[in-house]
């Protein structure tokens, strides 16, 4: 009997670790008009920031279908197997849903958990982690989602970008708008909490943007994991690891850039943050 | 007047004390002109006078209104009340505890006689000095208080009402002639205080009366060295509309016969002059039917006229994609830019006023009950605001109001900016008081009259350059001015400036100055945005 962890490219691990722990990462799809490209798979990083940076067309995003994740689940094991399939908050997408009708189809196979981490990008992430590492370590299913009813709420994430019209665009700001609409060049600050997105604070410069997320590293206890995340900047990624080194080892730290699925809706030039707070 | 009062009454009944106080306010205003002038500062602040006026007006109206039955304490306690909700600006603030505390002395006596008052007095003055933080002599407190000891001695006896008021009014005068030795920035100016002047001026009307005295007094001018405000009003009940002042020239009415018709047709009312030459200011919907109605009553001059409609529709319009949680927010702010900017930010409603044109406790207690929230975060963006803003937090009954006292505006958009209205009001209120207290902020503008202020001279329609209240910086060159004052505030390599540009000011210009204000600081940001303010030609905030 083995455990097998399913996520999806929201989960904006770095390759290395995902290899490393044996993860097992869904894409989800990008599109640039007609064209639609899997995330991770069709489309790297490095060359969605350039379509993003230089191309007319606004990138949509979709879920993985629910025959990417049948297909997945079925080559993971047999009956007597466990998968814990755990996705990107199901308010902010239906990858969720579609993993849970892939479940419902998979009759001769594994036994399959889908999880709402309520959670995205390293949040999500970081979860992941640990969920990989119980699965490694020899333990069953039934560990794992002990660990999330007892951690999930645990884990955080914040982010702040330079503008919101993405975030606008993608459909999941519309209520953010008003309050981030202004008149003066505002950097929003944002958090996902409970599944949702939330307004946490709005700063003036792309300094005050970094030292603010640095702070969020600070300010939940010592952290026991910590990811920080960019889109196509990498240097403020480094100024921000360097600014939370007095909250956590930078060794340890996970610096990642946003998968493409990620950066259609923060755009370039976001930060984030991401823990697993308390210990 | 519609009968004469005998000095030699024992007691004051109902009719006699309104007529009393209405005396009062005829000799304030006949003097608003001169107690504005009493400013000491170079900057349109010089609204003592008016903001005092204003304050017993509404006191008065709500004294016209109370009940025949309750006799002469009645009349003390609608004074009160009504000067307590119409309260403008720092002085309107003080006059409404005196006339607080003087309705508690007299209690619910049906009629008053002079021991009453004398003890009226004394509470008035507790009062005064209870309202204000942080009590500085040589002030309107200071002259109350000298009032109160003189009549103490009359508080038990056989004293006659006319005698208190003597003694209350000359007292006063004398007291506010050693205001100019009492406070280091009078004597610079050689001035008294404005708001002891105003005092003063209202107890030599109720002495006037009591004495049997019915005439309303001449228009007593502006100190001829003095600086005279070009805009000398506070938004009145009308938050929409046109807000208006002209001058009728020529006239046979006085400013008491006129009053009746203009109030009729709006709201802030205030008249002043004499027959040939008198000055009305209003609030009306009624803009073409009031100047028709001045102009049938002479040569209407000097019009001014300013919309304080169009950014209120604009704002209603905006209204609706407001989101609100648990805190409202409520902003004083004047400029159609920076209305605009308070309003991306957040603000639920908006306040017009500020500098020289104080809203009062009531219009900012009436905006904060008007939002659907159950808490509300007022910011006076004012330091002359402020008190009036605490006034509107203690009278509010259905909500709980908080005042985060914002001493300008460049300090109330870093509040709105720590302001999430997601969060309940006390991290709301914590965050947004870090905001406001780690800001640094300064004021360009013109001297409106040569001085010498803090040592530094100035010259009349020279730039100056203010930073929390005090005058900081005179040059010729307003850029040097401004690059001057940054210096003075502290700007650091990281460094975020906003420059907001005044009215005064047009988009080259200010792209300009923003363009030496970028080369003097390489490493800082520096942004600019129109800000439309009155009276200053650029507001920053260094953040």
């Amino acid at each position: 009997m083995t455990l097998r962890i399913v996520t999806d490219s929201s989960c904006d691990l770095p390759q290395g670790i995902v290899e490393s722990l044996n993860i097992t990462v869904v894409p989800c799809n990008v599109h640039f008009g007609a064209d639609v490209y899997r995330d991770g798979v069709d489309i790297e990083r490095a060359e969605f920031y350039r379509r993003l940076s230089t191309g007319g067309v606004h990138p949509t995003t979709s879920q993985p279908s629910v025959g990417a994740f049948v297909d997945v689940y079925q080559s993971l094991g047999a009956p007597g197997d466990e998968v814990l399939s755990i996705h990107l908050s199901s308010t902010l997408s239906v990858t969720h849903h579609s993993a849970t009708l892939a479940k419902e189809e998979i009759k001769d196979g594994p036994r399959i958990e889908v999880v709402d981490s309520l959670q995205v990008s390293l949040g999500l992430g970081l979860m992941v982690m640990e969920m990989a590492s119980i699965a490694r370590d020899g333990g069953s299913l039934a560990d794992a989602m002990a660990f999330l009813d007892k951690e999930k709420a645990s884990f955080m994430s914040y982010c702040s970008v330079d503008t919101l019209v993405y975030l606008v665009k993608g459909g999941r700001a519309s209520r953010l708008q008003g309050f981030f609409g202004s008149l003066l060049d505002i950097k929003p600050v944002l958090q996902v909490k409970d599944g949702e997105i939330h307004p946490v604070g709005r700063v003036r410069t792309r300094k005050r943007m970094v030292q603010r997320l640095a702070d969020v590293a600070g300010s939940h206890g010592k952290p026991r994991a910590l990811g920080l995340l960019h889109s196509a900047s990498s240097e403020e990624a480094d100024a921000l690891a360097e600014l939370c080194v007095p909250h956590f080892p930078r060794e340890r730290m996970i610096v990642s850039e946003f998968s493409a699925v990620m950066g259609a809706h923060l755009g370039p030039r976001a930060l984030g943050i991401a823990l697993w707070s308390g210990g | 007047m519609s009968r004469l009062f005998t000095g030699a009454s024992t007691t004051l009944g109902a009719g006699e004390v309104r007529e009393m106080f209405a005396l009062a306010l005829a000799h304030l205003e006949s003097q608003v002109e001169a107690i504005n002038a009493l400013n000491v500062f170079p900057v349109p602040d010089g609204d003592t006078g008016i903001n005092m006026a204003l304050t017993m007006r509404d006191a008065l109206a709500e004294a016209q209104r109370s009940e025949a039955e309750a006799g002469a304490g009645g009349v003390f306690e609608a004074l009160a009340r009504g000067a307590l909700l119409g309260a403008r600006g720092n002085s309107g603030v003080i006059l409404s505890q005196i006339l607080k505390g003087l309705n508690r002395g007299v209690q619910s006596e049906k009629d008053v006689g002079g021991p009453d008052l004398a003890r009226a007095f004394q509470a008035a003055s507790e009062a005064a000095y209870q309202a204000v933080g942080n009590p500085v002599e040589g002030t309107i407190l200071t002259v109350i208080r000298a009032v109160a000891e003189a009549v103490r001695k009359e508080a038990h006896g056989d004293v006659a009402p006319a005698t208190v008021m003597e003694d209350a009014s000359s007292t006063a005068k004398a007291a506010v002639a050693r205001t100019v030795l009492q406070l280091d920035v009078l004597r610079e100016h050689g001035v008294v205080d404005a708001g002891g002047q105003g005092l003063s001026v209202l107890l030599e009307g109720m002495a006037a009366y009591l004495r049997g005295e019915t005439a309303t007094p001449e228009l007593v001018p502006a100190g001829a060295s003095a600086f005279i405000p070009t805009v000398e009003h506070g938004p009145g009940g009308i938050a929409y509309g046109f807000c208006t002042e002209f001058f009728i020239e020529g006239g046979e009415a006085d400013a008491e016969q006129l009053r009746p018709g203009f109030e009729s047709l709006g709201q802030s009312v205030l008249v002043v002059g004499d027959p040939g030459l008198v000055k009305v200011h209003l609030h009306t919907l009624e803009l073409e039917e009031v100047l028709g109605f001045a102009r049938s009553l002479g040569a209407v001059t000097r019009v001014k006229v300013d919309n304080i409609d169009h950014q209120h529709q604009d704002f209603s319009a905006k209204q609706s994609i407001v989101p609100m949680g648990e805190v409202g927010v409520v902003a004083v702010v004047v400029g159609d830019g920076l209305c605009q900017l308070f309003r991306s930010l957040g603000v639920a409603a908006i306040v017009p006023g500020g500098q020289s044109m104080n809203p009062s406790a009531e219009e900012m207690l009436r905006a904060a009950e008007g939002l659907p929230c159950p808490k509300v975060v007022l910011l006076p963006n004012n330091r002359n605001v402020v008190p009036a803003a605490r006034q509107a937090g203690q009278l509010s009954t259905g909500k709980e109001i908080y005042v985060l006292p914002t001493e300008d505006l460049q300090q109330g958009v870093s509040a709105m900016m720590a302001f999430i209205y997601e969060l309940d009001a006390k991290s709301n209120l914590a965050a947004m008081e870090e905001a406001r207290k780690k800001v640094k902020t300064g004021e360009l503008t013109l001297a409106v009259r040569g001085t010498t202020v803090n040592g530094v001279r100035v010259g009349k329609g020279q730039p100056i350059g203010l930073s929390r209240g005090s005058l900081v910086v005179a040059n010729p060159d307003m850029e040097i001015t401004l690059e001057r004052l940054l210096e003075h505030v502290g700007v650091e390599d990281d460094s975020a400036i906003t420059l907001y540009y005044g009215m005064d000011v047009s988009a080259p210009q200010a792209e300009e100055v923003q363009r030496f204000v970028q080369v003097s600081f390489p490493r800082a940001e520096v942004d600019l945005f129109h800000g439309g303010q009155p009276h200053y030609h650029y507001l920053f905030s260094v953040e």
